[in-house]
Order: structure tokens, then sequence, then C-alpha cells
């Protein structure tokens, strides 16, 4: 809902006297939460309950989301202007900007950057908090165990939906994607503008969720125990619906983008594998982001109304499969930019032509197709034995095309001179990951096996080696790789490569021996658990608590570098893709004039460059 | 090709370490199991990993070779005299490979075991079964043995627990409601009914009757293996740390003195 | 980017997104399916659900007609379309709140979950492109749009022609089949 005929910005900031943004959307939100609660409570045909009850919260949060969208902004910058006032609206240049809406892809993508970093290190605490109480075998930090639950969903829930799918996505992917594809823009910057800032309204809607009691279910919200849960639960679908919305807003810009904004010469045959990557998880976010929403829906309704959808009385099975309908393909919309992100890191870092390119495309693509056909391996414990045969088979196939990264990745490095920079080694880092989480994947595959290691704490560590160790690693990689794009900067080698050990050790002592306490017999989402599996979660514990202790150093390491690290030289590492073809960090559209792709950018095997920047007034042939 | 070969040989050497090392371990995979349906998991837990530790050897050994071998020796960026996009050997070995594996796989264990649990089940083959009724309720395991008249397997201090004999077929039917509660929609959720020395778990889901057959191989219990429990290994509620009961598995005379033991006591 | 390929991406990347919006229908019919099978109440009035798809389809030809008046500069005829649209969209509306009223099928009943669930959802994104019409309205009323500025008018049609037809395929999952 865009209007071709841009509005002129004024040069004048603020356009008149307000409050500041964040403040303002924080008592918009606070005012819209008060009318959409006070407004229900009005209607409610049950007098007498009180101020604030589930159904209030319901529209009231509603409200308040609102407010907060439009008071960050988006009354200014999306509704005046589609309602045909156009009101002086300009960005401010300076640090502001970054604290109110915007649509600059590169704004919004480092606003995204710092909101899934923050939750990172909320939900992060969170998982220091479990580690703690798993120390002793009994109840001892939290106070009761369904806080301790309260506190494992709030740390899954946010990781999943406000971390794994949005840092790379909405973080990486809005600033990186267009400087990929010599584009100005995105194509529905404000949609990707208001897609932030439901980043903040569902984290606080999380965390906040104790506020109305709390909920037990862990980030799957099964049913019918959700039904039976106190109020926090209303909060964790309400939370949930606004982060994937702002990915949902984040796939579409980015989807259509790549499309339609690439720069001349850049055929799809030479597309980045980063903007690969990004298409891919943006179409998977395309088509399960709904279903899960309305799946949540359904679920607020089954609670509130209150209706029997998924009760004794229903049908519990089908709100698991619904769940993982879409939970199954998360994992993928997680991971597959950190395939992307391998070979997209490698082959720059080894000076040498990516090995197979179309093959890590295909892996990339096939990766995404089986997802949708995976789903109900999380159900073997619910199945008939004839049901689980082509679960298990899809789950089996699909390791076909995700050992196609590895090819990819392998045949680039064979008898290369592979740079051991501090990206280089966290990629190497998150593919050893990646390869134990994949392998552990090939016997949960299994059925026999799965029913004996499903809902054991051999299934946490899988999945942790696949997101933690694929995803987030890959991340960090990522940070170090295009710090110097970010921020003209680079970091200290010695202090990059040291910390990247820490979370090395950290990561794998901790969750390596997760996978012998699962086979052991330890059960999940428990605070308390049978004395003989203590030595070993104790040791867990310790290397958890390292793991932390490490993500932390490279936070303060990267801020550092951010803000004071040396100057960094134009192209540090002699990528080729067209992102290194601008200043750093770019000015405000990118590119002083028309990029011009000449040839693939993985092709190391002569001094020519991939992509040009020609002067503006070379026409532009229609596409 | 010297590189490759170097490569080839430490892949192997340190692959067929490996596996002989799973082979001196492998009755302790899965720590402790005690049932045929366990055994099975166990079994083809060690099959696949016999293959899987290749794999994964072949995978992280090169990113070590790569540390060692194919680094830069200094930082700078200098183009590498090899630059090989495509290598169809290499290509078509790796995807036969992961092809063959994965085909493999599914036929065995997978297909192959399915077709073992699936013949189990069947009602023919299992006419003398101990039947236990199992009704999970937040956060409570309550087993009857019908055909005993034992309404509900309590041990000394009054806890729930159970007492099977060792070699013989049981019939867990497997519900979840709560029984000291007029009948309400909202009170029943998921659980898991697992023992994990048994190798199995199968969720309990309200509004379904569900079976598990399992036979015990040896006779354990709580005492000698915290493995030898009833867990709930499906989140129910604060309480759901707590849903565990002890188990034991004893010989058939043993047992017998238990049901005795057991009926006697609910006879006040 | 030239204006021509700015609008066949926004037209691209909007019908995208009503693509999408496809997804929570489609999950609500397997539910409908799920739970009830074939089965239609007997206290469903067929008249009335095909009245309010009636007002709907009508509404659908007025929007489509009014953007069409548009890219022949006939800016009256737009605002006069999308004022029939948006009235046929406020008869669909107050007829299914007529329904809802008369509670004809109770909420607690297998098929009364999915009527509920489908109809308030299905009026949910009524409302939502009756929002986006009225802005759409609001700005030409206010600013005179001619051929070369309909896109928004085109995106509120495009909008409320999908949920036209998510209404009708409801209609008749609810009422027929």
């Amino acid at each position: 809902m865009e209007q071709p005929v841009g509005v002129e910005p004024s040069a004048v900031w603020p356009p008149r006297r307000m409050m500041p943004p964040i403040l303002r959307g924080a008592f918009w939100a606070f005012i819209g939460f008060v009318l959409g609660d006070l407004a229900t409570i009005a209607v409610d045909p049950f007098q007498g309950h009180p101020l604030v009850t589930e159904i209030s919260a319901l529209f009231g949060w509603a409200m308040a989301v609102i407010g907060w969208v439009l008071g960050v902004g988006a009354w200014e910058g999306v509704v005046l202007p589609l309602a045909g006032f156009s009101e002086p609206w300009a960005e401010p240049t300076d640090m502001r900007r970054y604290f109110q809406f915007s649509v600059d892809h590169k704004v919004i993508g480092i606003q995204y950057l710092v909101s899934s970093t923050a939750t990172f290190f909320i939900a992060g605490g969170l998982a220091m908090a479990i580690r703690y109480e798993l120390m002793q075998p009994y109840l001892h930090f939290f106070r009761y165990p369904d806080q301790y639950l309260t506190a494992v969903g709030i740390h899954g829930t946010l990781m999943m939906f406000s971390v794994a799918t949005v840092a790379l996505l909405g973080g990486l992917g809005n600033y990186f994607v267009p400087l990929m594809i010599g584009a100005k823009g995105t194509v529905f910057p404000r949609l990707s503008g208001i897609g932030h800032w439901l980043v903040p309204a569902g984290v606080a809607t999380i965390i906040l969720s104790p506020l109305l009691g709390y909920w037990t279910t862990g980030w799957r919200g099964y049913e019918p125990l959700a039904s039976q849960d106190p109020g926090g639960i209303v909060f964790y679908y309400l939370g949930v619906f606004a982060l994937t919305l702002s990915s949902l807003f984040v796939s579409l810009n980015l989807t259509v983008t790549i499309i339609f904004n690439r720069a001349r010469g850049l055929t799809w045959a030479r597309l980045p594998l980063f903007a690969w990557g990004m298409i891919a998880v943006s179409i998977l976010n395309l088509i399960w982001l709904p279903e899960i929403q309305m799946t949540f829906v359904m679920g607020l309704l089954d609670r509130l109304v209150p209706m029997n959808l998924f009760n004794g009385v229903g049908n519990p099975l089908s709100y698991l499969s619904m769940f993982w309908l879409f939970g199954h393909p998360e994992v993928y919309i997680i991971v597959l930019p950190a395939f992307a992100l391998w070979n997209e890191i490698i082959p720059v870092m080894a000076q040498k032509s990516l090995f197979a390119r179309s093959g890590a495309i295909i892996g990339i693509l096939f990766v995404m197709i089986l997802s949708g056909l995976v789903w109900a391996h999380h159900m073997f414990t619910n199945m008939r034995y004839s049901e689980m045969f082509p679960f298990s088979f899809f789950t089996e196939m699909i390791s076909i095309p995700t050992g196609f990264a590895f090819m990819a990745a392998i045949g680039t490095l064979w008898r290369a001179r592979f740079r051991v920079s501090t990206p280089g080694l966290l990629i190497l880092m998150s593919m050893f990951n990646f390869l134990i989480g994949g392998i552990t994947g090939v016997f949960l595959a299994d059925p026999p096996i799965n029913l004996q290691v499903h809902d054991t704490f051999f299934v946490v560590a899988h999945f942790h080696y696949t997101i933690i160790g694929g995803m987030v690693f890959s991340w960090v990689a990522a940070m170090y790789y295009w710090l110097p794009k970010l921020s003209g900067r680079l970091y200290s080698e010695f202090w990059g490569k040291a910390l990247a050990i820490v979370i090395f050790i950290g990561f794998n002592g901790a969750f390596s021996q997760m996978f012998l306490l699962g086979l052991h017999g330890m059960n999940r989402w428990v605070p308390a658990y049978p004395a003989y599996l203590q030595p070993m979660n104790y040791e867990v514990s310790l290397f958890a608590f390292l793991l932390g202790l490490g993500f932390l150093g490279h936070l303060i390491h990267i801020s550092w570098a951010w803000r004071s690290g040396p100057r960094s030289p134009e192209n540090p590492w002699h990528g080729r893709t067209l992102e290194w073809l601008t200043a750093s960090p770019p000015p405000p559209h990118n590119f002083d004039g028309e990029v011009l792709v000449r040839r693939g950018f993985y092709l190391y095997d002569s001094d020519q460059p991939a992509g040009v920047v020609l002067p503006e007034s070379t026409p532009d042939p229609a596409r | 090709m010297t590189e490759i070969v170097i490569f080839g040989l430490v892949w192997i050497a340190l692959s067929l370490a490996a596996d002989l090392g799973l082979s001196q371990i492998k009755s302790h995979t899965m720590y402790f199991i005690i049932s045929r349906q366990g055994h099975l998991a166990e079994d083809a837990f060690n099959f696949l990993a016999a293959f899987l530790i290749p794999v994964a050897i072949f995978v992280a050994l090169f990113l070590v070779y790569t540390l060692i071998r194919f680094r830069a020796s200094n930082g700078d960026a200098v183009r590498s005299r090899q630059q090989t996009v495509q290598n169809k050997l290499f290509v078509t070995v790796w995807v036969a490979l992961s092809f063959a594996l994965n085909i493999l796989f599914w036929l065995h264990p997978t297909a192959a075991d399915l077709e073992t649990m699936f013949r189990r089940d069947f009602l023919a083959n299992n006419r003398h079964d101990l039947v236990v009724d199992v009704t999970a309720r937040q956060w409570e395991w309550i087993f009857s043995l019908p055909q005993y008249h034992i309404t509900q397997a309590v041990n000394r201090q009054g806890l729930d627990a159970l007492t099977l004999p060792v070699g013989r077929r049981v019939e867990f039917v497997l519900r979840s409601y709560d029984p000291f509660h007029s009948y309400d929609v909202q009170a029943a959720v998921i659980h898991s009914f697992w023992v994990p020395a048994f190798g199995i778990k199968e969720d309990v889901v309200p509004g379904e009757t569900r079976y598990e057959f399992v036979t015990p191989t040896r006779t354990a219990s709580y005492a000698t293996n915290p493995m030898v429990r009833v867990q709930c290994a499906e989140v129910c509620g604060p309480g759901h740390a707590w849903m565990e009961a002890p188990l034991s598995v004893v010989s058939g005379p043993a047992f017998d003195a238990w049901v005795k033991r057991e009926q006697k006591r609910q006879q006040g | 980017m030239h204006t021509a390929t700015k609008l066949e991406a926004y037209r691209f990347g909007f019908r995208l997104f009503v693509l999408t919006q496809t997804v929570p229908f489609i999950l609500i019919w397997a539910t409908a399916y799920l739970f009830n099978g074939l089965y239609v109440s007997p206290r469903l009035n067929q008249w009335t659900g095909a009245a309010e798809s009636l007002a709907l389809v009508v509404s659908g030809l007025c929007a489509t007609r009014a953007v069409a008046a548009l890219r022949q500069s006939d800016g009256a005829g737009f605002l006069a379309g999308f004022k029939a649209a948006m009235l046929l969209g406020l008869v669909n509306l107050g007829l299914l709140a007529y329904q809802w009223g008369t509670r004809f099928v109770p909420v607690s009943s297998r098929f009364g979950e999915i009527y509920y669930i489908l109809t308030g959802v299905s009026a949910f994104y009524t409302g939502i492109g009756l929002a986006a019409m009225l802005l759409a309205f609001l700005r030409a009323a206010r600013t005179g749009w001619g051929p070369h500025s309909y896109w928004d008018a085109e995106a509120a049609m495009t909008l409320w022609n999908f949920q036209v037809l998510m209404a009708v395929i409801s209609y008749l999952i609810v009422y027929w089949i």
C-alpha cells in the first residue's frame, strides 16, 4: 500500500514539538491498553470481574500495540500519508533515527540487530537461571515449579521468535540484501519499518506474560495444557503473534525486493547465496507464519470463548499437528540463512571460487521444500506405526539437500589457502556444530530410537546444536565479517578468536553432555530430577556459564570495535559481492551511481571485479 | 593426489578406531535397557552410529585438516591457485552415497524395525498378556491390574509403584483423566508414559485409549537402577517433574508374592 | 527504478501478501473438515447466508468497476463505486451480526465452533478490507485521483476481492458442503 509519489521530505526535524518517539510510543501504548481494556470491561456481560480480565487484556493489548507502532512514528510515516495528508516527516540523521520508525533499510537492519541481540541476552540470562536451577536435583533457585516452566517457556519463545527467526532475516537481511543486490532501497520500506517496532512489542508482551500468571507449556503451547494454564499463556499467544507478524512483513519486503530491485546484470544465476537463503526463508515464512498465527488465534478462542477444539472432547493432536506444521519449517527458517552464510564467507576467506554453487542453492531450495513434509516426526509418540513410515522417510531424506551445503563448503575449502580469521574460524565451528546436530537428527528420524530419546535432553541437545551451533555461530561470524561494512572499523583478531574458542568450548562442553543425559533418562521441562543425573548436570551448567560469558565477551568486543576499533580498509576481506563496492558505512542511497554486475561473485579465477558502479546517467533499460 | 591419500588414510584410521570403540560399548549406548522393544532401539542406534561415525569424522576431520593444511600462512588475501568450481566425480559420489545411506537407513533399521514393532502389536500375538491399566492424572501414575483385581498398586508408603514379572509380555492400557474428579473436559492434559529402561514412550492423550506392548528381559528395580522408573515425559503442568513412579521387574514367583501382598493391602 | 517497474513490484508484493492470507482460511477449512466432515447444521438458514454472500459478490463487482472507472479518469465514478462497495460490505457485516445475535447455533457445539471461528475470521478480514477501502476513498476524495495514481485504490480492491472470494468459499463450506 505504498504511494509511488513520495512525499518531499523537509529538512526540518522535528517537524513540530513532540515527545521522543519511543516515549510517545510507550505513552500511546499505555493509553491504548487502558482504552481497550476499559472498553471491553464496559461491554463485558460479566460485570464484577477485576479491572483486567484475560479478554480485556486481549483487546487492551491489541490497542497497545497499535498505539506503540503509531507512536514510534508510523502515524506520521504511514497512516497520515495513506489517508492523504502530507505530514512533513524527515528522518533525523544522527543517533535519534535508530530510536524511531524508519524507512531506511540500513537503519531498520541495525534496529533489528539491536533488538534481537538484546532479546538474545535476556533469553540467554533465563537460560543461565535454568542451568543454575539444574545444578541441584531439587527446586532451590526458582520458588515454584511453574516459575521454572515459565522461564523455560519465555527462554524458548524469545529465542525462537525474536532471535533465531529475526536476527539473520530482519537484521542482516534488511541491512545487506539490498546492498548485495545493488539496490538503493527496498520495495516496501514502511512495511519493514513497522516490522521492527513489532519486535519490542512482542518481546515485552512475552516478558510481561507472568503478570497474568505463570504458564507451563514451554514454547510450543501444547493444548490442552494451555487452556488449563493461568492467563500468562494469553500473552504468549499475543507476543508470538506480534513477532511472527514482524517476520512476515520483512519476508514480504525482502522477497519482492530481491525479485524487482536487482541491479543490472544481476541475473538469477548470479544472485548472491545470502540472497538465496533469504528468499528461501522468506517463502517459508510467508507460507507458515500465517498458519501458526491462525493456530494461535484458535488456541486463544478455544481458551477465551471457551470452545472444545483441542481438549479431551475435541482433538488435542490436531493442535500438535498444526503447531509442528509451522514448527518444523521454523527450524529451517532459522538455519537456512546459516547455510547461505557459510558459502558466502568461505570463498571470500579462501579467495577461491565457490565449488558447486548450483548444488549449494539446490540444497537450500530442496530443504525449503522438504521442510513442509516432515512435521509429524515431532509426534512419533502419538502415531500408529504405519503413519511413521512417510515421515521418517522424508525426515531422513532432508539430510541429503542439507549435505549439499557441506559439499559446497568442503569442495571450496579443498586445497584452498583459507584465511583463518575470526569469521572464518567461526564458520568452521558452525559447520562442526551443525554436523553434530544433523548427525543426531538422523538418529531421531528413526522411530524406535525416537521413542526412547523423544522429550529427553537428547532432543534438547540436538536442537541447540542446530540452532546455537548452526545459526548463532554463523550470526556471530557474520557480525565479524560485516563489521567493517557496518561501522567502517575493525575488531581485534586476538580477542575475536579467543572468544570464538571460548564459546566453542562452552557450547560443546555443555550440549554434548546433554546427549548423554538424555540417553541416561533425563526428561525435559523438569526443575527437579532423580539424583543420579546430578553430576553431569552440574558440569553442563558450568560449561553453560562459560558459554554465556563468551557471548557476553563477544558483545562487549563487537560493541567496542563498532565504536572505537581501528579504521578498516574499504574492502578488508577482498570480497566481491556488491556491498563492498560502496563506502563503509554505506551512504543513505547505498551506491553513488548505478550498479552493473558483470560476472558471478564467487569466481576468483581472475582479478576482474564482479560488479562496478557506473555514473548515474546511464539509461536504465526496461527489464 | 597426496592430499587425498593422506586425508583418506587418516579418515579410515580414525573411523576404524571409532567404530572399534563403539563395538566395545555397544551394549551400553543407551545405558541400561531391559526390554525387547528397547533392544530394538539400541540395536538401531548402534547400527546407525556405525555408519554415521565415519560420516561425522569425515567432515570434522576435514575441518581440522583445513585448519592445518589449507590455511593461509599469513592473513593476506591471495587468490588460491586452484579454482575448481565443479568436480563431477566428487559430486556424483557425494550425492550417490548420501542417497544410498539414507535409503539404507530407511529400509534398515527404520522400516524393518517398524515391521517388527507392528507385528508385536497384533492382538493375535498378545493373548496371554499381563494387562496393566495405566491412568495418568495430574500428577500421578495410577496402575491397576484387572486380571488380579488390583485397583491401585502401591508400595509400603502408599505411593504408586508397579512390579512386573520378567519375560512376560505386558499390555499397558494408557488413559489420561482424573478418576478422583467428576468428569471435566478441562481437567486432563497430555502426558507421556515412559520407562527409560524399556526404551519406549507413548503419549497419553485425553480422550484416547492407547496400548503399548513391552516384554521385560531381565530383573531390575528402581533401587538398583533409577532408569527403571515410570516417568512422565511430556510437560503436564507444575507437577510434571514429580510425576514418576518406581518400577520393579522381578521373577515369576516374586511377582506372585507381590500380587498377594497387593491384594491383601487392598482388602485393608 | 521506473514507476512502471515500481508499480509492478507493488502489485506483485501485494498479491503475494494476499496469497499468504489464504493460509489461515485453508487452515480453518481443513479444521472444519477434520471436526465436522461434511456435516451441516439443520438450524442454518441457507438464505440468510446466501444474502450475505450475494452482498459481498456485488460489492466486489462494484469495487472492481470503481477502479476501472479510475483508470478512465472518472474520479466521481470511482468514489461512487467504492461507496456502494463499502455499503454492501456493511450490509454483509450487519446480516452476520444479526445471525450471531440470534445464537441459532450454540457456540459449544462442534459445528458452532467452526461456524463462529470461520465467520468471525471472515468478518475480521471484511473489516480490514473496509478500512482499506475507506482510506483509499478518503484520500481520493481529498486529493482527487487520476489514471496515474490508482495504486492504493487497486490495492484496496485486490484485498476486497480476495476477501469476497474467501467469504464465498467459506459460505459454501459452512452452508452446503
